[in-house]
């Protein structure tokens, strides 16, 4: 569904990805793992256009998406939830939901029923439902990260990249961010995750992939990289 | 490279008055060289505080005027005006300044604005002081007659003191140049836009918004003022409708054309400004330089198509635009008539293509064939990290005491009667749900918000409802959830502008480069690549704070919260979004600046970090205390694991 070959990019002068080629297969869910700097964001903010790629190719659906800008990327199908959350604060939570599905009234993919998806995610976001008329910018840590999932799932993505879910939220949400990406995969959503706690991630995932300054350096199906040594000792922690 | 740069630059100037002979073009250059004063003057507040200024024609104004009335009223000549002048400006600059920005948004554009033309106006009214609209006449002053010492030189007394007077405006752009060099350069310069990428932050590391916004203004009026002298006399005839709000929007222009953040562009720009009148009215010249940029545009913009073939499009159309304006300025049969059209013309093509403005087109062009000089090397070492021994706290009682804070939003409570103690050389861990009020708790101890009820007494004293930069000065430093760097500035600058306490030099000390700027610059250069290296970012010392990934942004924070020399360091999330291995590193560093004797407040999520750090933990849920304790009682207490722990962490405790 998402396939990335030779990708190269970074910001100014700064070349943060050097070459990552990488794959998520239609109703499959992937994970990025990787210290801090590796690339694991640069490497979404590549994919969704946000910024420029340097070098190397990125299809969507069989179909280029590279070099498109992020609007263009966005109405072919593909899904963003940033990093640090990023809701629209001044607007009501049903109008945030609203703008995710901006481009289903807009572009030329299908419309499908947006009405029923909005029900949708206030069966899968219980909170958000209770939440519907607040401003988005007064809900809670927690919420918001509910809410820009939900958002860039009322796209009805060809594929969702989620950054970070669980950046700042109180270990008992912690749980419950990985319990709604669980249910996601249920549904074959397909999603390309980068995660803080690499172990959680591994445990939901399908297939894993290592990066390290800025390439990736393993790969495989997620419960294998979970029980490799080198990858257990340099990003599982020992914690975990 | 820059040091031949200026040598040619001053030769050229030397020499320029007898190389051109015309008086016409002497005066020209001596009006560009004192519009270039102000609008280097305006980019300190324009370009480096992102403020804007819709006034300064009228500062400008006012020390042209100052001049004029010391010359009509008091019979006082050049010398007196130029230090009347410009004290009169910074006078009014500071009137304008300090309660315009007391409140930040567009208000010192609006009062800047109201300003221009109320001076406009009282200039008109106040004849007895001003002669009103018939203006004031004064005369060039002969300096020295050289002719005395020199009685070879044949000059008519006219064009000697053109001359004369010419030497004095470029002396004193030079000056200007210098000065402000120095001061951009300094710690006020990073704190100008320290202010402008974040302010909560810089009023967090003790350099007050306010004041520093207040300080670039009045300098740049200063500027303004002793442009306003020089102009008086280089004109020898002021009256009211030179000052128009139309000069000001010309400065504004002029600034943002050149290119901002720099002396070259300005000057760029303050010579485009004030050339345009003559070539709009010159249909001959107007088509030589159509066809100069016609030239530059087609050769630039055919390099950048080879180059980025991926751009053709996006550069294709600038080139065609530049073409067709040329193909204009041959079909045009009389320019006057489309003077306004042109200049109108020539502002859109510059936001659309030039952003940067001239000069920035011309930086970021060559900047691909030039190398940047490599920078400094930064050596910082384990003796300068630390400023004093261990802070000086007063043992066994209470560092931080807050009682019975309560904090409404509206309806809301965010902290409902709460209190704290925190004990000096302590890690006080601070943990519960989000949105139970742990941010707001910050916010409240660091003066960003002011209690609705309750008392926060820091070593004995009452700190709420003093200013955020205040408390910062009586050591309580601090970083935050979404990390808040000053993004344009280097690693070492940002935590340059954390040691802004340190300094004792003034402006004046700045400007003269005296003995104690330059030590006080070379003493925090050092202690900021100490604390670089402490954090393990000495490699990164001259990148852009905004280049750096998340992780290492937080580390950053907790280096340049340290550069406070705090007595208390609130950490609020350092671990959020780090790695398994990022976050061991992480509670090394806490636990050295924790042995140094900082005692630490620390908000964080990740169990495993508070529970190994924290002496004591305090556990909030919807504003109000729910625990408080050791941090194995915390993590067995049925209540927070209910509210905030959840499952899996009550069993692995």
């Amino acid at each position: 569904m998402l396939k990335v070959e030779n990708l190269v990019a970074g910001y100014g002068k700064v070349q943060v990805l050097q070459d990552v080629s990488l794959q998520v297969a239609q109703g499959t869910l992937v994970t990025l793992i990787g210290s801090n700097g590796a690339g694991k964001t640069t490497t979404l903010r590549a994919i969704s256009g946000m910024i420029a790629t340097q070098a190397g190719r990125i299809r969507l659906n069989g179909a280029e998406i590279t070099g498109l800008a992020s609007h263009q990327i966005t109405r072919r199908g593909l899904a963003h939830s940033p990093e640090g959350r990023r809701v629209f604060p001044t607007l009501p939570v049903a109008d945030n939901l609203l703008l995710g599905a901006f481009t289903r009234v807009t572009g030329s993919r299908p419309k499908g029923d947006v009405a029923r998806d909005l029900d949708r995610m206030y069966a899968l976001f219980p909170r958000l439902a209770e939440r519907r008329a607040q401003l988005a910018g007064t809900l809670s840590g927690g919420e918001q990260q509910m809410l820009a999932m939900a958002r860039a799932l009322m796209l009805d993505p060809l594929v969702l990249l989620l950054d970070e879910p669980s950046m700042g939220l109180a270990p008992r949400l912690v749980e419950e961010v990985f319990a709604i990406i669980a249910r996601l995969k249920g549904e074959r959503v397909t999603m390309l995750l980068v995660e803080q706690f690499a172990a959680a991630a591994l445990d939901v995932a399908d297939f894993g992939y290592v990066l390290e300054n800025g390439r990736v350096t393993a790969s495989g199906p997620a419960a294998a990289l979970k029980g490799d040594p080198a990858v257990r000792a340099a990003y599982l922690g020992a914690a975990h | 490279m820059k040091r031949l740069a200026t040598t040619a630059g001053i030769a050229a100037a030397g020499l320029f008055p007898f190389l051109v002979t015309s008086p016409y073009y002497l005066h020209l250059v001596v009006v560009i060289a004192i519009f270039s004063i102000v609008t280097m003057g305006l980019d300190i507040v324009f370009g480096y505080t992102g403020e804007v200024s819709l006034g300064h024609a009228a500062l400008f104004g006012v020390g042209a005027y100052a001049s004029g009335v010391l010359a009509f009223q008091l019979g006082l000549g050049f010398w007196p005006s130029i230090p009347v002048g410009i004290v009169v400006a910074l006078a009014f600059g500071a009137l304008l300044a300090l309660p315009a920005l007391r409140v930040t948004g567009p208000y010192l554009a609006m009062v800047t604005l109201a300003f221009g033309t109320i001076v406009a106006i009282l200039i008109n009214e106040m004849t007895f002081l001003t002669n009103g609209p018939l203006g004031i006449s004064l005369s060039k002053p002969l300096f020295v007659d050289v002719r005395e010492l020199v009685p070879a030189l044949e000059l008519s007394r006219p064009r000697l003191r053109d001359i004369e007077y010419y030497y004095v405006v470029i002396a004193a752009f030079g000056l200007v140049v210098v000065v402000i060099n120095r001061l951009l350069a300094s710690r006020f310069g990073r704190a100008f836009e320290a202010l402008r990428d974040s302010p909560i932050a810089s009023d967090c590391m003790g350099v007050s918004v306010y004041r520093h916004k207040v300080l670039a203004f009045v300098m740049s009026a200063g500027f303004a003022g002793l442009g306003g002298v020089l102009f008086a006399y280089s004109e020898q005839y002021i009256a009211p409708n030179n000052f128009s709000f139309e000069l000001s929007i010309q400065f504004l222009l002029a600034v943002t054309m050149g290119g901002r953040k720099s002396r070259v562009g300005p000057i760029l720009g303050a010579a485009i400004v004030v050339y345009l009148p003559n070539l709009l009215a010159d249909i001959g010249q107007f088509r030589m330089v159509a066809g100069g940029i016609a030239a530059i545009a087609v050769l630039s913009g055919g390099w950048r198509m080879v180059k980025l073939p991926e751009e053709r499009m996006r550069t294709l159309v600038p080139v065609l635009l530049c073409l067709g304006f040329f193909v204009f300025s041959l079909l045009l049969e009389k320019i006057t008539d489309y003077k306004l059209t042109v200049f109108g013309l020539m502002i859109l093509f510059m936001v659309y293509y030039l952003p940067e403005g001239i000069w920035g087109f011309i930086r970021s062009g060559f900047a691909r064939f030039l190398t940047a000089p490599a920078p400094m090397a930064e050596r910082g070492d384990d003796a300068h990290v630390w400023s004093a021994a261990t802070p000086n706290v007063a043992k066994g009682r209470a560092l931080l005491e807050v009682q019975h804070i309560t904090m409404q939003f509206g309806g809301l409570k965010a902290l409902d009667n709460v209190d704290l103690t925190v004990m000096p050389g302590t890690i006080h861990g601070l943990i519960g749900p989000n949105g139970s009020g742990k941010s707001t708790m910050m916010n409240v101890l660091t003066g960003i918000y002011t209690p609705t009820a309750g008392a926060v007494v820091f070593e004995g004293d009452e700190i709420q409802g003093r200013t955020p930069s205040a408390i910062a000065g009586t050591g309580i430093a601090r970083t935050f959830q979404n990390v808040q760097l000053f993004g344009e500035l280097s690693l070492l600058e940002n935590i340059m502008v954390g040691l802004n306490h340190f300094y004792r030099g003034s402006v004046a000390d700045v400007a003269l480069a005296s003995p104690r700027a330059r030590r006080e610059e070379a003493a925090a250069r050092l202690r900021a690549a100490s604390l670089l290296r402490f954090v393990g970012l000495d490699a990164l010392a001259h990148e852009e704070a905004r280049n750096l990934p998340y992780g290492k942004q937080r580390l950053l924070e907790i280096a340049r919260a340290l550069a406070l020399d705090p007595k208390l360091l609130l950490l609020d999330e350092p671990a959020a979004g780090l790695t398994a291995p990022d976050i061991i590193e992480l509670i090394a560093i806490i636990q050295k600046v924790r042995d140094h004797g900082i005692t630490l407040i620390l908000i964080e999520h990740h169990m495993d970090v508070v529970m190994t750090l924290s002496d004591t933990v305090t556990v909030l849920d919807f504003g109000q205390k729910i625990a408080e304790g050791r941090p194995a009682e915390v993590q067995a207490d049925a209540k927070v694991i209910a509210a905030y722990l959840g499952g899996s962490h009550a069993a692995a405790a």
